[in-house]
């Protein structure tokens, strides 16, 4: 909806970064939203990422996902360059409340997938090392089970119960605080 | 959410210490019971090294009082704590300590939550003597290699307690105090030994954030202090309350940090912060009546955000910006500012009356500014600007804001419809000015964008080679207002302009706007 009156964006560039999905699918990005992923900012730090950097753990729609994820988070992290790692636990730089409530509801709608794709985002979290992106969806499947009985858990993910019935009756006996 | 007819079980592909991960996030009562889900799961819950309690497993029944129709439900504090320690017993391991321990709770009022921790009735009113439940699970000798303790509550009353919980940071009383990296506490009365004798001591103490919390200034100081390595400190609606100034001075002696936010903060003390590794300072609040002040450099400041909400302590307009300009100047090292202030002539000031000269923000790169004007005293707002632009001189983004209300442009944009604002834009078309700027033939119409005395034919270091990137937000009303004529004057002034960038909510102008400035822009280099 905003127009540029006059001149090109900005003009320096920011240095772009190119991701390949398993299914050889490029996506250019921004280093800063590349480096969201602790994988790939030591590929960067390690000088290997001429000619691409080939993913092939994710396919192209989810990293289409993932990129989405982090070009929203790069913005939120802006302006922190070269913050060191040692610092990751204070998530809570920004304090400016309206970005950070527009930020949840990214991050809500963002995690209305099916689940298939859910699991899907967390292992390529996981293997890009995103912690935030990591959390979310963890955090999603872990609300999907909180207050559930275990039949109900089972039934809900397909799990097999392997355990035999005495196994069973064992371990409810060793945590009985927690199935009264 | 309905998921596709799969039959496989989706955790199959997860590795282990991801379902680790994922476990994390329960309540321990759930966290136990995923033991039985499968052969595989038993484990897998006792290597988290979380202990997260939820009172959503601990509903005991729901009280209604009729006269106001409000429920309040009851926590089972009692066997909430009893499976903390039952699980505490089961998980911690010599070589798999709990490492991070949670405490969330929800209710209608702090009288429940007050209850269930076993401190009396809860809020102001609760028996100060009294040890909450919480302070007897940390004094645990399994728990002494906690690195994580966060404290939440969410209360459906509207309320205005003080605090709920009181937590007592003494060495006798939180044997974690050598590994604790993070404390995350909301609604919490801190207690720490008084500075002489106490002795405690959190080497390891990284990050703190306090929500609605209460503690002595003296205190605070003690608890920064016997926190080298604290890197990220956010004091959120601290309580201003009774007993809480004990001392009108603060000092802030943080050599390792680096985030610091006071958020709400009505602090009337002098605050003054030793921190010269400092990249992050936040506050937002009132005008108070006190001081805030750097006592050490600040090379590596790369962001402030001052966002000056209310009006507390000081009323005069004189008053104001001298106390806003004080405090820009013991930050003015950093790089970018974004900037809320009540009025724009909180910018200026009476030079000559000033006992120092205005601080220059030698590196400030990038400049956020909302403050509403007075329509109607452009001379103000164009002064401002040029006060702002002559104290950043290589200042190279900048985005203003002068409107009455904050973010109306995304609230405007999701609740007007294109039609509105084309029926608007169709109802205005008989004004004079709104016509002239959508003629198509662009007519020599320059004269009806007046000048700005106070800017147009001053000189400004920035505007040479520095600006490059402006924004104006504003909803265009006339041709003539404040926005359009700063958008002339640095299109016509600012040498090295690569963007102006103007944003009009929902209206149509944008066009007919921006073929302007760029005739004016040609006009000004020809």
């Amino acid at each position: 909806m905003a127009s540029a009156g006059s001149g090109d964006e900005k003009a320096a560039a920011a240095a772009m970064i190119t991701l390949i999905s398993s299914d050889n699918e490029k996506f250019e990005v921004t280093e800063a939203t590349a480096t969201l992923s602790q994988t790939i900012r030591h590929m960067i730090e390690d000088g290997c990422t001429d000619g691409g950097v080939p993913l092939p753990n994710v396919t192209s729609k989810i990293l289409a996902r993932v990129i989405e994820y982090c070009k929203k988070h790069a913005t939120a992290a802006a302006g922190e360059e070269g913050s060191s790692s040692s610092f990751s636990d204070a998530a809570f730089l920004e304090v400016d409340r309206a970005f950070l409530e527009e930020l949840e509801e990214f991050d809500d709608a963002f995690l209305e997938v099916d689940r298939a794709t859910l699991f899907d985002l967390i292992l390529a979290a996981n293997y890009l090392d995103i912690k935030g992106l990591l959390n979310l969806t963890c955090q999603k499947v872990a609300d999907s089970v909180k207050g559930k009985t275990p039949e109900q858990i089972r039934e809900m993910y397909n799990i097999v119960n392997d355990l035999t019935p005495e196994e069973e009756a064992e371990i409810r006996r060793e945590t009985q605080w927690a199935f009264e | 959410m309905a998921a596709a007819a799969t039959t496989a079980d989706p955790f199959s592909d997860v590795p282990d210490d991801l379902l680790v991960h994922i476990i994390s996030f329960l309540p321990v009562r759930d966290a136990a019971r995923t033991a039985v889900l499968a052969r595989r799961w038993r484990p897998l819950w006792l290597l988290t090294g979380s202990i997260n309690l939820d009172s959503a497993s601990y509903r005991k029944q729901t009280r209604t009082y009729s006269y106001y129709n409000n429920t309040d439900d009851e926590i089972d504090g009692g066997r909430l704590f009893a499976d903390a320690l039952a699980a505490i017993a089961t998980t911690s391991r010599p070589k798999r300590p709990v490492r991070r321990m949670s405490l969330f709770m929800e209710a209608y009022s702090d009288r429940a939550c007050g209850a269930a921790l076993g401190s009396g009735s809860g809020g102001r009113y609760s028996n100060h003597d009294n040890y909450s439940r919480l302070q007897y699970l940390l004094v645990e000798p399994s728990l002494r290699e906690l690195e994580e303790v966060r404290v939440g509550f969410r209360l459906t009353k509207d309320d205005h307690l003080r605090y709920i919980l009181k937590l007592v940071l003494r060495p006798e009383f939180l044997p974690s105090a050598q590994s604790l990296r993070v404390l995350d506490l909301a609604f919490t009365r801190l207690e720490l030994p008084t500075a002489a004798g106490g002795g405690v001591s959190f080497p390891r103490l990284a990050s703190v954030r306090l929500v609605k919390c209460s503690i002595l200034i003296s205190q605070l100081e003690a608890l920064t202090r016997a926190a080298p390595a604290l890197a990220a400190l956010h004091i959120e609606s601290p309580d201003g309350g009774y007993g809480i100034h004990d001392t009108d001075r603060l000092l802030l002696h943080c050599p390792n940090l680096v985030a610091l936010t006071m958020a709400d903060a009505y602090l009337g003390s002098v605050i003054d912060l030793y921190a010269p590794r400092l990249r992050s300072f936040s506050y937002s609040g009132g005008y108070y009546s006190g001081e805030f002040s750097m006592k050490s450099a600040a090379t590596n400041l790369m962001e402030v955000n001052l966002n000056f909400n209310v009006y507390i302590g000081r009323t005069g307009d004189r008053e104001l910006s001298g106390f806003f300009w004080k405090f820009l100047g013991s930050l003015r090292s950093t790089k970018a500012l974004k900037l809320r202030l009540l009025h724009v002539k909180h910018l200026l000031v009476d030079e000559a009356a000033l006992d120092e000269p205005l601080p220059v923000l030698y590196r400030l790169e990038r400049l956020e500014l909302e403050a509403p004007q007075d329509p109607d005293r452009r001379k103000d707002s164009a002064a401002a600007m040029a006060t702002l632009l002559r104290q950043c001189p290589v200042i190279c983004h900048c985005q203003l804001q002068f409107e009455e209300t904050y973010s109306w442009r995304r609230k405007g944009a999701d609740v007007r419809s294109k039609f509105d604002a084309s029926v608007e834009l169709f109802n205005k078309r008989e004004s004079k000015e709104i016509n002239a700027l959508m003629l198509e033939d662009d007519g020599e119409d320059s004269s009806c964008v007046p000048d700005l005395p106070g800017l147009t034919g001053c000189w400004f270091s920035c505007l040479q080679s520095h600006l490059k990137y402006v924004k104006l937000q504003f909803e265009l009303t006339r041709l003539n207002c404040f926005e359009v004529c700063l958008a002339k004057f640095l299109a016509e002034n600012c040498k090295v302009l690569e963007v102006l960038q103007i944003e009009d909510g929902d209206q149509h102008f944008l066009s007919h706007i921006n073929r302007k400035v760029e005739r004016w822009r040609l006009n000004a280099l020809n």
